[in-house]
């Protein structure tokens, strides 16, 4: 990023590169909407091309993620509301996934945790997937949310705790 | 917190057996770093489980536009890098031919001297010279170096077409107000030429802002332009002309007849 800043631009591709996974899955995550996710892809390599000069050091990867948030809060304003998708629509984009390295079981499990994901408000969802992302550093997740890491920990621990709630119901086929 | 209340803890938020008071000092214990979140077996599960989701790529098409957005901007980068080398070359230019012109003008004013031809040339390039600062200018991007190109115009005794032309450019597709009215006023200097009054009364309806439409208007009662009546008269009937514009195109009209 700091050859970026420099004016070498062509060091964005690598960026690219490297990123754009994280942030797909991110979006994707957020929003369930894959196209939708693409773009938002590109609104933040569009802002980070834009705004290469505020960049002050430290984790590239945290102000990438900082980014992200404004992006994908400024779709939601523009929608101006929140973004949800029935358990069929997200069974359909289900399809696509591919768990190559689990067993049949274990498939239905991750793809029973993507629908209680999808089912858990906003900001919980955000927070895990920041966890994932950021593996579990949180710290900087703290510096993207603009709270302290013992903040972070207790978020992320309601969220999982909410998330366990919602994953056994769909075990128990209470949610369908 | 001692390691069995820990223990305690945890087992007791598996089995669900939390009370209110019990549940505050989980997460109070979390809070402080005295319980990690992977030591609760069930929630280090679901992590796991997170983490597994298989990461995709954002479709090629998305690469490609970010690829595109990237040479854009470089390119964009490099012009600006050539815009600033011109007008460093140009300001160099000019400091040395008013360096040469001053001692040239020492030698000639001296009885006796050098002929009038070579003042007469050093003349014609020192006009030449701020035509090009001036074509130069009108392409920036700020408003104000626009402007300043088109004051610049009042500095050349007689206007070549080039630069008429590049002004009449001005009047119909900049898109600041305030540079389209200053090129109205410096255009008018330039009326006696009839190929000049024809484009005049040309930008008429092309013209969208009302104060524009009036600068034109008055630049046409100072010249006495009669073929704008017909461009007036068509803004006059046009529903979306204010009432207030109207009345003063009317006025000019009356001014012109």
């Amino acid at each position: 990023m700091y050859q970026v800043r420099s004016g070498k631009l062509e060091q964005m591709s690598i960026l690219f590169d490297r990123y754009q996974g994280m942030l797909f899955g991110f979006f994707k995550g957020m929003t369930q909407d894959k196209e939708l996710s693409a773009d938002l892809v590109q609104n933040v390599f569009y802002r980070i091309l834009k705004y290469r000069n505020q960049f002050q050091g430290g984790q590239f990867k945290s102000w990438m993620f900082h980014i992200a948030r404004n992006v994908h809060h400024d779709q939601y304003r523009k929608k101006n509301k929140p973004v949800h998708v029935s358990v069929d629509e997200y069974r359909d984009l289900l399809r696509d996934e591919t768990e190559a390295d689990f067993d049949l079981h274990s498939k239905e499990q991750i793809q029973q945790l993507k629908k209680a994901m999808a089912r858990l408000p906003e900001d919980k969802r955000e927070i895990l997937l920041l966890s994932k992302y950021q593996e579990k550093n949180y710290k900087e997740i703290g510096e993207i949310l603009g709270c302290n890491e013992g903040a972070v920990k207790v978020r992320v621990f309601r969220a999982l705790h909410d998330l366990r709630v919602l994953y056994h119901q769909y075990e128990k086929n209470e949610i369908l | 917190m001692t390691e069995v209340e820990i223990k305690e803890l945890t087992q007791l938020y598996q089995t669900g057996q939390l009370n209110h008071e019990e549940w505050q000092k989980l997460e109070c214990a979390i809070e402080q770093g005295l319980i990690d979140i992977d030591q609760i077996t069930v929630l280090s599960k679901l992590t796991h489980g997170i983490q597994s989701m298989s990461e995709e790529n954002a479709p090629a098409a998305t690469r490609m536009k970010v690829m595109d957005m990237i040479e854009n901007e470089q390119t964009l980068m490099n012009k600006e890098r050539i815009v600033i080398s011109k007008e460093w070359v140009i300001r160099t230019v000019l400091a040395a031919a008013a360096m040469f012109t001053g001692l040239i003008i020492g030698v000639v004013v001296r009885p006796g001297s050098a002929p009038k031809e070579d003042v007469a040339l050093l003349r014609t390039e020192m006009v030449s010279l701020k035509e090009t600062v001036l074509l130069t200018l009108l392409e920036k991007e700020t408003v104000t170096d626009r402007l300043r190109a088109v004051s610049y115009s009042y500095e050349l005794d007689k206007g070549s077409q080039t630069v008429i032309e590049a002004l009449l450019a001005t009047l119909n597709e900049d898109n600041n107000i305030n540079v389209r009215l200053a090129a109205v006023e410096a255009l008018q200097r330039y009326g006696t030429e009839s190929w000049v009054r024809v484009q005049l009364v040309k930008s008429i309806t092309h013209q969208e802002s009302p104060l524009v439409q009036v600068a034109l208007a008055e630049c046409m009662v100072a010249l006495k332009e009669k073929s704008s009546i017909k461009e007036f008269q068509k803004l006059i009937n046009d529903e979306e002309t204010p009432e207030a514009i109207k009345s003063k195109l009317k006025g000019c009209i009356q001014q012109i007849i």
